[in-house]
């Protein structure tokens, strides 16, 4: 088996309570790996504890029980997230800001500069066909123009692997098919892909392996036919979380 | 260091691409022209209300610019979700805050700039231009710094309306540090103590205050700019190191 990139035990994550609400378990005892170069698909109902995961997993949020570690190390260590991805759900970006001067903030940020970063920046407009558009304000995108762009800033530093938290929600069925194309893309040259979805469709066409949470517990992981048995992803979905949501 | 000027840069071109700035600065430039206008209802005063008002002015937008504008940047981009692209890349979060302070900072010199050439021009007009003016307005710069490493450091912790009025509390209150001192000799022994605690800890703002003193001809000793500066940019680092060891531990 290839090398683990992404290696979690036992992790818990409680929220403390809030003025007018308790406190909330949004992880409890996730287990789970992914090796290099696997597109690993973490599906679950809304609320399950996907972006929860996704954000100990960068950085964002520290767990309360349990380790993460990716690539070999801790998220918050900066050195690693030098090497990650990421497209948060639903993203805004700065709106002041055009799609190009969006992409050389990002490249900055990770040390990035001069003609190498204006090199990389108009390959990855032209792959996720915004050239077009990259002098125009990110305040008059389109969601599926704002979410083209979300990807090309997580592919600015050639990440090793990416994280995608829905990336797929709101947008048009042509934008879908381009995204999936372009997730394709990058399994092919051998990234690992990270991915949060509630589609199924999207998981059975892209991912090799699954983790399936449930109110904030994995109830199911493994090779999508696997899981699947005789049966389809949906079927095994709704045995493994459907009594919660019936 | 080419991370925080990355940052510093954003935050500049989102300030400074911000409308509503244009319309303050127009206003504050009507402000320091109007003065010529109060100046001629004085007999004899006149040129000393043109300097008077215009550094007034000065301050007036400037504080009202490093409050607003300081006080929401740091939330904006908690409430926008706009801080999980930056803190997801390789950006330690004292450099994303550092980031923000210096660029509303750089914003604030822009705008202090503008508005300080309008004013000497008005006072060299009126024959009353002194070096020491430009003095005036540089502690007014400093002020405006230290003003938002404060809406930084309760950004950290707090939400913008009360981050709003804790700074413009704080603002009011370091003017007049002086009289918790005064007041501290008449209580009793503990709240003495507390009150000249206090005394210390709070930003003394009047130290920035040199107006009266450049405006009336009065000679500024040399200790006292050097004073301002250091006293200045000792706060502001400490403000900014409390805020980042805050920030460090917030999760998003």
């Amino acid at each position: 088996m290839s090398r683990i990139v992404v290696d979690i035990q036992n992790l818990g994550k409680v929220y403390p309570p809030q003025v007018g609400q308790p406190a909330k378990v949004a992880l409890e005892g996730a287990t789970l790996q992914v090796a290099e170069g696997e597109t690993f698909g973490l599906l679950g109902p809304n609320g399950a504890g996907k972006t929860t995961l996704q954000k100990i997993l960068l950085g964002l949020i520290r767990p309360t029980s349990g380790s993460a570690m990716v690539l070999g190390a801790a998220p918050d260590d900066t050195r690693t997230r030098a090497r990650l991805g990421y497209l948060p759900e639903n993203p805004y970006f700065y709106t002041y800001l055009t799609g190009k001067e969006f992409l050389e903030f990002c490249g900055g940020l990770f040390g990035l500069g001069g003609k190498e970063l204006q090199e990389r920046i108009a390959k990855l407009l032209d792959r996720v066909n915004m050239t077009s558009a990259a002098n125009t304000q990110l305040r008059k995108y389109s969601k599926g123009m704002l979410q083209r762009i979300g990807v090309a800033q997580a592919l600015v530093n050639d990440p090793e692997i990416v994280f995608l938290d829905e990336p797929m929600s709101g947008l048009d069925p042509v934008g879908r098919a381009q995204l999936r194309e372009l997730i394709l893309d990058l399994k092919r040259e051998g990234k690992t892909i990270f991915f949060n979805t509630h589609i199924l469709s999207d998981v059975e066409m892209l991912c090799d392996r699954v983790g399936i949470l449930n109110q904030g517990k994995l109830v199911g992981s493994g090779k999508v036919h696997d899981l699947a048995g005789t049966g389809t992803l949906e079927d095994a979905f709704i045995r493994l979380v459907g009594g919660a949501h019936a | 260091m080419t991370r925080l000027w990355d940052l510093a840069r954003n935050t500049f071109r989102e300030t400074i691409r911000d409308r509503i700035l244009y319309v303050l600065l127009v206003f504050a430039l009507l402000m320091i022209a109007s003065s010529v206008v109060f100046g001629t209802l004085t007999i004899g005063q006149d040129q000393k209300i043109v300097l008077d008002l215009g550094l007034g002015a000065i301050e007036l937008f400037g504080v009202a610019i490093a409050i607003f504008v300081g006080t929401s940047m740091i939330y904006k981009e908690i409430d926008k979700r706009t801080v999980y692209v930056v803190l997801t890349k390789p950006v330690p979060r004292p450099i994303f805050l550092i980031g923000k302070f210096l660029g509303l900072s750089l914003t604030l010199w822009v705008l202090l700039g503008l508005m300080g050439v309008g004013y000497l021009g008005l006072a060299a007009l009126k024959g009353v231009f002194a070096p020491a003016l430009i003095g005036a307005i540089g502690l007014i710069g400093l002020q405006l710094m230290l003003l938002v490493a404060i809406t930084v450091f309760f950004s950290s912790f707090t939400s913008p309306i009360l981050g709003m009025i804790l700074t413009f509390s704080l603002y009011l209150i370091g003017h007049n540090t002086e009289a918790l001192r005064v007041l501290a000799q008449k209580a009793s022994p503990a709240l003495k103590a507390a009150m000249e605690a206090l005394y210390y800890v709070l930003p003394n703002l009047s130290t920035f205050d040199a107006k009266n003193q450049v405006v009336y001809g009065e000679a500024v000793p040399a200790l006292r700019w050097i004073w301002a500066v250091g006293y200045g940019l000792a706060y502001t680092v400490a403000l900014l190191a409390t805020a980042s060891a805050i920030f460090e531990r917030r999760e998003f």
